[in-house]
């Protein structure tokens, strides 16, 4: 019992009979970073909302720190599970930075100083200092994503899930949201789940993967595995990471001796070039 | 669509900008009661002079003032005309045309509510200018508004702006297909810009779906108030200005009383 | 075009709130209602407000007067969250306007009442009723438009009247009432043809909006 998320045979169909999730099992545990690929329309929204409880399955279970979500405890589950939704402006609908922060805490029904606190924490923790005050309307795309994980940061929860978290950002905000993201998986030990189907930025931010296609898992497993399955990729109509790409194509087609797992990210990449061209010690700096 | 611009109006510089926004609500409010309350077009000029004086002394431009006016310049002017011709019992004069009688009393009638716009109008812009609709929400919960209203209201603002956005990506979107040209005709515009509207209102209504659940994932049950305003104490300074003021009007009021004698 | 602060005298700007209050209390009630019912829908009418309130303030060029004029919406508004609650949201949305300039803080019991009650109750009846004899849904949408619009200038001129000349109101009524006529009646006539595509075209790609929001 050492997840922290749990579904067994996780089954949901729409009120008009589409099947959006069929046998889903999806296990993280605590202070993993794991990502749901998958193309558009295969379901991972609907999983994420599974977590937080705002779906109820059709069949099967969730299982939330050991706990089943049941309507009963659903303010203990989406305290735990914070979800941070793909468009920041459906989250953010407090007049300002501050009082958009401040609300979760207080659905808590916790002490005026705690709030104040922890929305403190949160703006620190973001690095929203001197937004405060502004109401959201006028804040960039960026920083209104940032406000909107501080928003569920506030809550204190186990676990973060955040539905498409690089879209219509820019590389500079990503790398930010991202750098922030590892930072509080490593001090606080966060669990943190990722839907998406940028493939670039998988391998940046996880280490474990869940591939998704129409409402079904169809790999799953530590991220080099999954991305060592071009095929299965590219029937759910994703791609490798660029970088990745590069390398198989000088393996297949140019026959350079790349080894068997592809490099996955810039870093892993630099390494693979300085081992085929000979050199060891190199890649120190 | 430019009209929406909440913050142009705003004089952040001013020093009523810092002032008690209760306090600046209950003295608008007194001052337009105590306008609408006068008998002579001279005292209600006298007001709005006073107020273009404050602006002038509290760094307020004016420009927002005017431009605020041409909008009910409609409908006061078709009252105010229409009052010379058909308001009194003394004939001072008759129109060439149509020979209608002009009355003194109408005149003088369509010359106080003339004035009286004016005055009205140049205060509540003075009280818009200096006082973010926020803090103006924030005051009324104080004065015990009930949280429905103010909970929809604050929630509605919020979306106002990214709406109105979406309603111009929309817009363009169709501008540049064309939908708007001459070759639609008028009947054809109107059509689109019900299509424009009638899009605008599913694309919010999948988007308060999506609202809702962000607020249900962070524990809202509706019991509560969504938002709450930090309250200060209201310096006695202000207080003060506040009872100057008042002492004002009630002058005011009195020598509006007396012309009439 | 609201009645703007300066022309009701402050016994009719009272009045008019006293006659505003009780169906602001009912709206509210029935909102509070369904908000214990379902929490999500302070979303879904906060939502809604704010794009009745975008289609009320948006340019709309009128070929007769040569000028802009923004559409009345309350007619619309009052068939898709209902008229109880349509009259709160026009309630919301003229105290939002105060912040654009238009309108006035006194005046707002008379706006309302113009607006959200008079405007959209006659709009809401007659779609009701013309959806009840099986007009098609254009047609009822587009009348209840019309109608929505044209009471509510009707009976702002019938305000004003009412507190400027208590001596003969109904001789002004007429009077203003035809001196907003030349730019209303256009005005009313794109009203009629704006609901009618909105609601329209509202039932084709979303039905369940209409039914599910009262």
């Amino acid at each position: 019992m050492n997840h922290v998320i749990e579904t067994i045979d996780l089954c949901y169909t729409y009120p008009d009979g589409s099947k959006a999730l069929e046998n889903v099992n999806f296990a993280a545990g605590k202070g993993d970073k794991i990502a749901i690929l998958g193309p558009n329309g295969a379901g991972k929204s609907t999983l994420l909302h599974h977590f937080n409880g705002l779906l109820m399955p059709t069949s099967g279970k969730v299982k939330v720190l050991g706990l089943d979500v049941s309507r009963a405890n659903l303010d203990f589950v989406r305290q735990k599970v914070g979800l941070v939704f793909q468009n920041p402006d459906d989250q953010l609908f407090a007049p300002t930075v501050a009082q958009d922060i401040a609300f979760g805490p207080k659905n808590l029904r916790l002490s005026a100083k705690e709030i104040e606190e922890r929305v403190k924490w949160a703006i620190e923790v973001m690095e929203l200092q001197g937004l405060e005050h502004k109401s959201p309307h006028k804040l960039s795309q960026g920083q209104k994503k940032r406000v909107a994980i501080a928003g569920v940061l506030a809550m204190k929860p186990e676990i973060i899930a955040l539905d498409e978290p690089t879209a219509n950002l820019d590389p500079k905000t990503v790398n930010k949201i991202l750098e922030l993201l590892l930072k509080l998986n490593r001090e606080l030990e966060l669990t943190i789940i990722i839907a998406t189907h940028d493939v670039d930025f998988v391998p940046l931010c996880t280490d474990k993967a869940y591939i998704l296609n129409h409402g079904k898992v169809v790999a799953k497993g530590l991220l080099k595995e999954v991305f060592s399955n071009t095929e299965t990729l590219r029937n759910v109509d994703l791609r490798l990471p660029r970088i990745t790409h590069l390398f198989e194509i000088l393996k297949v087609k140019d026959n350079l001796p790349v080894s068997n797992t592809l490099p996955l990210t810039i870093g892993e990449a630099r390494r693979e070039i300085h081992r085929l061209l000979g050199r060891k010690n190199l890649y120190s700096n | 669509m430019h009209s929406l611009d909440f913050d142009g109006l705003q004089a952040s510089n001013s020093p009523l900008r810092r002032a008690d926004a209760r306090l600046k609500i209950v003295c608008t409010i007194a001052v337009i009661l105590s306008i609408l309350a006068l008998t002579h077009w001279q005292t209600a000029l006298a007001v709005f002079a006073a107020c273009v004086f404050i602006a002038l002394c509290c760094k307020v431009p004016l420009r927002p003032y005017f431009k605020s006016l041409l909008y009910p310049f409609y409908i006061i002017t078709v009252i105010s005309i229409i009052q010379p011709f058909t308001y009194g019992y003394t004939a001072i004069a008759r129109t060439p045309v149509f020979s209608l009688p002009i009355f003194v009393e109408g005149v003088e009638f369509g010359m106080l509510i003339f004035s009286r716009c004016l005055a009205a109008v140049c205060v509540l812009v003075l009280l818009v200018q200096t006082t973010p609709i926020i803090e103006v929400m924030g005051a009324l919960e104080r004065f015990h508004v009930p949280s429905v209203l103010l909970d929809t209201a604050l929630l509605m603002f919020r979306y106002i702006h990214v709406i109105s956005e979406e309603a111009e990506a929309i817009h363009r979107a169709q501008q540049s297909r064309c939908g708007y040209s001459k070759s639609v005709g008028y009947l054809g515009k109107l059509r689109n810009y019900g299509t424009l509207f009638g899009m605008l209102l599913v694309r919010s209504y999948e988007r308060a779906v999506a609202v809702g659940n962000a607020m249900l994932s962070r524990g809202y049950c509706g019991e509560m108030r969504l938002f709450t305003f930090e309250s200060k104490p209201l310096p006695f300074r202000e207080v003060l200005y506040g009872i100057i003021l008042f002492s004002a009007l009630a002058l005011l009021l009195m020598v509006d009383w007396l012309l009439m004698g | 075009m609201h009645i703007m602060d300066g022309i009701l005298s402050p016994l009719w700007s009272a009045i008019w709130f006293i006659i505003a209050a009780p169906f602001i209390m009912v709206g509210l009630a029935r909102i509070a209602k369904k908000r214990r019912e379902n929490p999500a829908y302070m979303s879904l009418l906060a939502l809604m407000g704010a794009t009745i309130f975008i289609v009320s303030v948006w340019h709309i060029p009128v070929p007769v007067t040569g000028s802009c004029s923004h559409p009345c919406g309350v007619a619309l508004s009052a068939i898709i969250v209902g008229p109880f609650e349509s009259v709160v949201l026009a309630f919301i949305a003229l105290f939002i306007q105060l912040f654009l300039a238009h309108g006035g803080i006194t005046a707002l019991g008379a706006n309302t009442v113009s607006m959200g009650i008079v405007g959209g109750f006659l709009g809401y009846s007659f779609y009701t009723v013309l959806r009840k004899v099986k007009a098609p849904l254009w047609a009822a949408a587009g009348i209840a438009g019309f109608i929505g619009d044209l009471m509510t200038y009707v009976a702002t001129a019938g305000q004003i009247a009412l507190s400027l000349h208590p001596e003969e109101p109904m001789l002004y009524w007429g009077l203003f009432s035809a001196g907003f006529l030349p730019t209303q009646v256009p005005l009313a006539i794109l009203e009629f043809v704006l609901t009618a595509t909105v609601v329209r075209y509202v039932t084709i790609t979303k039905p369940e909006m209409l039914g599910g929001l009262k």
